[in-house]
């Protein structure tokens, strides 16, 4: 049973599919809304998810994977020259913040650049809090970026492009939901209605619940 | 007072018999919308529904606007999770039908931007047909925040 759940949870988070992906997982599990106070993921004996990192938040601060802690993340990894499906992330982000009231409060926003190259520090620094106020954009060298897209198992490729860009980016386009303690918890899916993605979001935002 | 009647009645003919052998029209775009963009952005986004009533087959091949030095279509596909954004050369609306420009699918891309897209203004696009027809769309900017706040 325990080979096949592995298997399962694999599956869930390596090909997320959003809400259907987070039910299967937390049936698996026995994940609840009283996970947040559960033990992280990897004491299960479960694969790990994420892991450390060193980048440069948009404010010029270098941060790491301990800096977040206490908070729940939403992590989001793009481009600033990507026009449709970053902007859309990034607004649902903010959306869920702010109708999470003052629940918002425990929630930090993330968005990764796998664009390091374009997006520097005063790019990202003109773009994010266009956003939300309390979104964080993050950059770094391009091993930098390599060493955290690893640990999420996200994928990114640069690819030539015959539009005046040059070059865009393939990237997985999902949302992690990323608990208090610093462990996986769940995907938000861009085809997912708000108010779905607002009650996965809901289980975890509110300490103690 | 009859032949008044009769006068009119022959008019309203004449104008729908005109109306009838009109050349024809480029498609109708609808619902032509924006999103505001970052004081950084390069690039920004224009979705709508292009609507073709014609008996015949219209396609898209280029947009032009002031707001930037290019416009190109693109569809965004979202499979197992990656984003992959690729360029559309022409977009073919079938006849008696429409196509939408929406979030994560087709959209038009705007690049080098002349300046950030501001929520509440519009933007000019000709969007030129292969018939050789053109239609000018005025598209609302909308907040990119759909709570409605701006953070400036």
């Amino acid at each position: 049973m325990n080979s096949v759940r592995r298997i399962l949870l694999a599956a869930a988070i390596g090909v997320p599919t959003g809400v259907g992906g987070f039910l299967l997982a937390e049936r698996l599990l026995g994940w609840t809304g009283a996970a947040g106070n559960g033990p992280p993921v990897a004491s299960r004996g479960l694969p790990a998810f994420g892991g450390p990192f060193q980048l440069t938040s948009h404010r010029g601060e270098r941060v790491d994977e301990k800096t977040f802690r206490g908070k729940v993340q939403l992590l989001f990894f793009g481009f600033t020259n990507c026009p449709d499906v970053c902007p859309t992330a990034l607004n649902l982000m903010s959306e869920l913040l702010d109708r999470l009231g003052p629940d918002g409060r425990h929630i930090q926003p993330l968005f990764v650049t796998v664009d390091p190259d374009r997006d520097t520090v005063e790019v990202l620094a003109r773009y994010v809090e266009a956003f939300h106020p309390a979104m964080v954009a993050l950059t770094g060298s391009g091993s930098e970026i390599d060493a955290i897209a690893k640990a999420y198992r996200v994928y990114y490729q640069k690819v030539p492009s015959s539009s005046g860009l040059g070059y865009v980016m393939d990237h997985t386009a999902t949302i992690y939901v990323i608990d208090r303690n610093g462990a996986f918890r769940a995907t938000l899916d861009l085809h997912q209605a708000p108010d779905d993605a607002l009650n996965v979001l809901r289980r975890f935002a509110v300490p103690g619940s | 007072m009859n032949f008044v009647r009769t006068s009119l009645a022959a008019l309203v003919l004449l104008r729908i018999t005109a109306a009838c052998a009109a050349q024809p029209s480029p498609p109708n775009v609808i619902d032509a919308w924006s999103r505001s963009t970052p004081p950084s952005a390069r690039t920004g986004v224009v979705y709508m529904t292009i609507r073709n009533e014609s008996p015949s087959a219209e396609t898209a091949t280029s947009v032009e606007s002031e707001a930037a030095g290019r416009a190109e279509f693109h569809r965004t596909t979202l499979e197992a999770g990656v984003a992959r954004m690729v360029a559309i050369p022409r977009i073919e609306i079938p006849p008696r039908s429409e196509v939408t420009l929406e979030p994560n699918g087709l959209h038009l891309m705007l690049v080098d931007l002349r300046r950030p897209l501001v929520a509440g203004a519009t933007i000019r696009l000709t969007i030129r047909f292969a018939s050789g027809l053109s239609r000018e769309v005025d598209v609302q900017i909308r907040s990119s925040r759909p709570s409605g706040h701006t953070t400036h």
